[in-house]
């Protein structure tokens, strides 16, 4: 189910909570349902189901303060035929981009685990072109400076 | 255009083809190397965000487990998972062929279809096949262009092979229902699918002859 899977993980990049991500999508695809007839391009389906996604998420958060994400826990447990190294730079990164600010967060799943253009990204987050490449430029250049010193403390 | 206005767009962009950058990376190894750099972590990122999502049978039991006032809530998870079911079978429905979506997608990245003696790095290559648990035999085609795009929802190494006819593009698509072999004809491409051991491949081109290459990628890519 790729497209159920975008929508989970972009809502998850969001909020960093899986439990609350699980029940956005199921929020997100019964809306979604609801308003079929609005989704005028049948090849539109994902950018249409990931902006119902973030108001979903958005009304979630107007609704109830939402309490803060412990890194350590949001952090996933990597599978365990994974070699070691490799875990450990996956691990390294996932904790990198949860420490993210959502600003510069969001435009990078978009891009990097989505496909989006800089202009797709633009149009999705209502910002101009020029403000999507310096978060994403900001984004990368905070990743970078993380993992280099995450390099450094590991024994 | 300078190294670092080179690097604030790769930064932001690691696989722009702006021409300005390219007509730069040429004649910068230093810059060559930050960008490779760059791909590099971009690899390492997918792989950090693709984090494993739940499916509709685990969360139906989440909810069960959960579940601490009655038939009720058990029922309205059953209809909401027969309803999320419904509204993913309704998306995933193909309604356009596997053929047109090849050929918009590599018409949207054009460029990529020009007769060159250039080859992509070897470590590139590498990394993009990776990404599709894949690796091609050294020296088994001249790859011109390598990217990991998004395909039908999932990360498919695009290449494009240069053969003496010319530039021919190939999308190692495997995850997909490995079906027939097909032939098509539309819009200026001539292409096949072929089945693979995960999934297909789909070799296209412009008047140029695609069987070897679908031959040459199905005996030397290794899944």
């Amino acid at each position: 189910m790729p497209l159920r899977a975008d929508v989970f993980r972009f809502v998850y990049w969001l909020c960093r909570d899986r439990a609350l991500a699980e029940d956005v999508v199921q929020e997100t695809l019964l809306r979604a349902w609801r308003s079929l007839d609005s989704l005028g391009d049948e090849k539109a389906a994902r950018p249409w189901l990931l902006t119902i996604a973030r108001r979903e998420l958005a009304r979630v958060f107007e609704r109830k303060r939402l309490p803060i994400v412990d890194i350590d826990v949001a952090n996933e447990a990597e599978p365990e035929s994974m070699a070691v190294n490799d875990r450990h730079e996956v691990e390294d990164m996932r904790r990198a981009i949860l420490q993210l600010d959502v600003v510069h967060r969001e435009p990078l799943v978009l891009q990097v685990l989505l496909g989006y253009s800089t202009e797709e990204i633009a149009k999705h987050l209502d910002i101009s072109v020029a403000a999507v490449l310096t978060r994403l430029f900001r984004a990368r250049q905070v990743l970078r400076q993380q993992l280099l010193g995450a390099e450094g403390s590991r024994p | 255009m300078n190294c670092e206005e080179l690097r604030t767009i790769v930064g932001a962009e690691p696989n722009s083809m702006n021409p300005e950058v390219l007509a730069h990376l040429e004649s910068c190894q230093e810059c060559t190397r930050y960008r490779q750099e760059l791909q590099t972590m971009d690899q390492l990122i997918y792989r950090a965000l693709a984090v494993d999502a739940p499916t509709e049978a685990s969360t139906l039991r989440e909810k069960r487990k959960s579940n601490t006032t009655g038939v009720w809530r058990m029922a309205a998870s059953v209809f909401l998972t027969v309803l999320i079911g419904a509204m993913s079978l309704w998306l995933l429905t193909p309604r356009q062929s596997f053929a047109a979506e090849a050929i918009e997608h590599v018409t949207h990245e054009k460029f990529s279809l020009v007769r060159t003696s250039e080859t992509v790095d070897e470590q590139r290559l590498e990394q993009i096949l990776a990404v599709s648990r894949l690796r091609l035999k050294p020296g088994a085609a001249r790859v011109s262009y390598a990217q990991s795009c998004t395909f039908r929802g999932q990360q498919v190494p695009h290449l494009v092979v240069q053969t003496e006819q010319g530039p021919v593009t190939a999308l190692v698509v495997t995850d997909a229902p490995t079906q027939q072999p097909e032939r098509f004809d539309e819009d200026g491409f001539q292409g096949e699918i072929v089945p693979a051991p995960r999934g297909v491949i789909v070799v296209l081109g412009n008047n140029v002859p695609v069987a070897s290459v679908a031959k040459t990628l199905l005996d030397s890519l290794e899944y």
